[in-house]
């Protein structure tokens, strides 16, 4: 009996062994690749989520460990854990030109598919070539356009048409600032650290000017870019503009646009998503008429990082590397990638995304023409930070009449250097 | 024998290190070590990602000093530190005085004044921060709904009235605390003094100063001095309730670093910056408690 007792024992221990080598044996096949990814709205996390699940369910022996996290966060997040050596694989919520310096990042290329490369629109590749180094650190995830929206109530009441120039847009402040007798703010400004930078941009860009010259190298204080600037002080002096321009985010006008407390705002392309009552007049960005001949349309794009190993405390497997690539080619692929971007009121960066796009969401599909010869600001440059916040300095400093808009941007210039 | 005695000594005091050990070694890893690397990297290259390049340079507190913000953000941080304190301090010393006196609904009061101190700083940020807003705030519903003002009034809308209003904020949550210092300092003062100078005829204020204010002045340097601290090191509250817009001009030395580093990426200069404030604070630190013990001794 002991002897039988002895051996079944032996038998038991033996299947446990075998059992616990089994499940070790399949922990080490699986590979994981942790995600970051920032929340662009409440149904951001369930839709990645889902994709996620459907990724691994075709992929068994891959596992995603998908982590959503918000805009307010994110960096913070992820930057604590790049300098404890523990970064993620996927990485979308800043830019490469942070982590490029120290090596940290891998080169897109050396990972993703030949068709997936091939399948991203020219000008989002382009756009992500670090100036300095002339190589691409970062992948487009995703796009949006800024337009001139227009609360169509308000407009109509003051018998006001979306303006098209500098001039047009000071004529039609000054008449809702008249008809409402001041109740209705004319025309939104964001000149805060959130929106800054792109607001500004509207009116650089528009008179002709930008952030960087053809070789990258920091314009701030060019003279187009200091009219543009005089032009912003000029609406606000007036009295068109809302009041705090330096403390207002986006996300308060808009709500001002639907509330039909402001009646004109440029903005991004997922603004009518968010409040789908408000009636909208939707035109493209003013110009200045008598520097240039059409108005230029702003694009922004987020983008999806790689870490390397030097930013793990592990190694990356070719598998792994691999498996990336696969979930890569799975995430931008039409089926998947678009309802996403519809969802959240973006455009695709991808040819295939933007087919669908065409077809499931064609009134969507209108900004994807104008996407294509947008403008973008210089993301990719190591030191866009500094220029970033240098910009917004200066916008403040000049509505707070601290300064003038030459002194503001001969600053800013000298802070970048 | 008396060897026996030193014996015992040395044990007691291997006795007192050993239950010390634990403290010791959660104020090196949390407090010690953290500012010994800030020291380091402030003379060190750091890169965008937070990663030491090397160690020997001065890089960093000269690129801060070339910053024409940062002389207006030292500024601030002084201004700020010194006026809550100071309006804390006057505040605090009345209604401890009336606090220490028996009325009705004593307890209740004690109570409702600990509130503020005991919410934490953020939610209050938040909730100063809606009651402030210019369209939708509750401060100016009140008012515009009681007929005191005719449209909404712009509270955050320049530098000036935002920092004020930040200052009061700080002193709304720096009173109750100050004020429970105090109370506990008025408490420890015997009764006798009081019935002796009853008895030779001093008023009320003859009391205040002559008695209350004199015997309260232990207290008063304790609370002084770690409001300063807490003051100078306040954070929450500016970077919910204004982020230190605009351009810096609300900004003090915590939210300017915390800007610099985590919005710019400058891990360098803001440990710098954290270097500079230590400094500044230690300075006045300093004189002040000189100031007490000078004061003392005579």
């Amino acid at each position: 009996m002991k002897k039988f007792l002895a051996q079944l024992l032996a038998v038991v221990l033996a299947l446990s062994l075998m059992t616990c080598g089994g499940f070790a044996l399949a922990e080490s096949d699986t590979i994981e690749i942790n995600f970051v990814a920032a929340q662009y709205s409440d149904a951001t996390e369930a839709y990645m989520r889902k994709v996620c699940e459907a990724f691994e369910a075709e992929h068994p022996n891959i596992k995603i460990n998908l982590e959503v996290i918000g805009w307010d966060s994110i960096s913070t997040t992820v930057n604590t854990r790049v300098a404890n050596r523990q970064a993620p694989d996927l990485y979308n919520g800043g830019s490469a030109s942070q982590f490029v310096a120290d090596d940290l990042l891998y080169k897109p290329e050396d990972i993703i598919s030949d068709e997936l490369k091939a399948d991203f629109y020219d000008v989002f590749w382009t756009n992500n070539i670090d100036p300095d180094l002339g190589e691409v650190y970062q992948i487009p995830y995703v796009a949006s356009v800024r337009a001139l929206y227009c609360n169509k109530k308000l407009m109509d009441e003051a018998g006001v048409t979306p303006p098209k120039t500098w001039n047009e847009v000071l004529e039609a402040c000054e008449k809702i600032k008249e008809f409402y007798n001041g109740d209705v703010y004319a025309w939104g400004l964001d000149a805060t650290t959130t929106e800054g930078q792109t607001t500004v941009a509207y009116y650089c860009w528009s008179n002709g000017g930008g952030y960087v010259d053809e070789d990258g190298n920091w314009i701030l204080n060019c003279d187009a870019n200091v009219e543009g600037f005089e032009y912003i002080k000029e609406l606000y002096d007036n009295g068109y503009t809302n009041e705090n321009p330096t403390s207002e985010t986006r996300d308060d006008l808009q709500k001002l646009v639907a509330n039909d407390k402001l009646a004109m705002l440029v903005t991004a392309c997922f603004f009518p998503a968010l409040y789908p009552d408000t009636e909208l007049y939707i035109s493209d960005i003013p110009y200045n008429d008598a520097t240039q001949s059409a108005s230029s349309t702003l694009g922004v794009q987020d983008a999806l990082i790689f870490f390397n190993e030097n930013a793990k405390a592990t190694k990356d497997s070719p598998e792994k590397l691999q498996a990336i690539a696969d979930f890569c080619d799975y995430f931008y692929a039409a089926d998947n990638y678009t309802p996403f971007m519809i969802q959240e009121g973006l455009l695709p960066a991808t040819n295939s995304g933007a087919e669908k796009l065409a077809q499931d969401d064609p009134d969507k599909a209108a900004y994807m023409s104008v996407l294509e010869g947008a403008k973008f600001y210089a993301r990719s440059k190591q030191d866009w930070s500094d220029g970033a916040y240098a910009i917004i300095d200066a916008a403040q400093n000049m509505l707070t009449g601290m300064q003038t808009a030459r002194e503001a941007l001969d600053e800013a210039q000298a802070v970048v250097g | 024998m008396k060897k026996r005695s030193n014996g015992k000594m040395k044990l007691a005091q291997f006795e007192a290190y050993l239950w010390m050990l634990p403290t010791l070694a959660l104020i090196s890893i949390f407090v010690l070590f953290p500012v010994l690397e800030s020291v380091y990297m402030s003379f060190s290259k750091v890169s965008k990602a937070g990663f030491i390049k090397s160690f020997g340079t001065l890089e960093n507190y000269q690129y801060v000093f070339k910053q024409p913000v940062f002389p207006r953000v030292i500024l601030n941080t002084v201004v700020w530190t010194v006026v809550i304190v100071l309006i804390s301090l006057v505040i605090s010393i009345m209604l401890a005085v009336v606090l220490n006196e028996r009325f009705a609904l004593r307890r209740f009061t004690r109570t409702m004044l600990l509130f503020p101190w005991a919410t934490s700083g953020f939610i209050t940020a938040c909730v100063w921060k809606y009651a402030l807003d210019y369209q939708y705030g509750s401060l100016n519903a009140l008012l515009v709904r009681t007929g005191i003002v005719q449209k909404n009034i712009n509270f955050l809308g320049n530098a000036d009235s935002a920092f004020a209003w930040l200052i009061f904020v700080g002193v709304f949550v720096t009173v109750p605390f100050m004020t429970f210092t105090l109370l506990s300092g008025l408490q420890s003062i015997s009764i006798d003094y009081y019935e002796a100078a009853t008895i030779d005829g001093a008023n009320f204020w003859d009391k205040l100063f002559k008695i209350t204010l004199p015997l309260l002045r232990p207290a008063i340097n304790v609370t002084v001095v770690l409001n300063v601290i807490y003051c100078f090191n306040s954070f929450v509250f500016v970077h919910t309730i204004t982020g230190g817009a605009p351009a810096h001009r609300t900004d003090t030395i915590m939210t300017y670093l915390y800007w610099m580093a985590f919005s710019k990426n400058n891990y360098g200069p803001a440990s710098a910056i954290s270097v500079i404030g230590f400094i500044v604070l230690l300075f006045f630190s300093v004189i002040y408690m000189n100031i007490q013990m000078k004061e003392e001794t005579t």
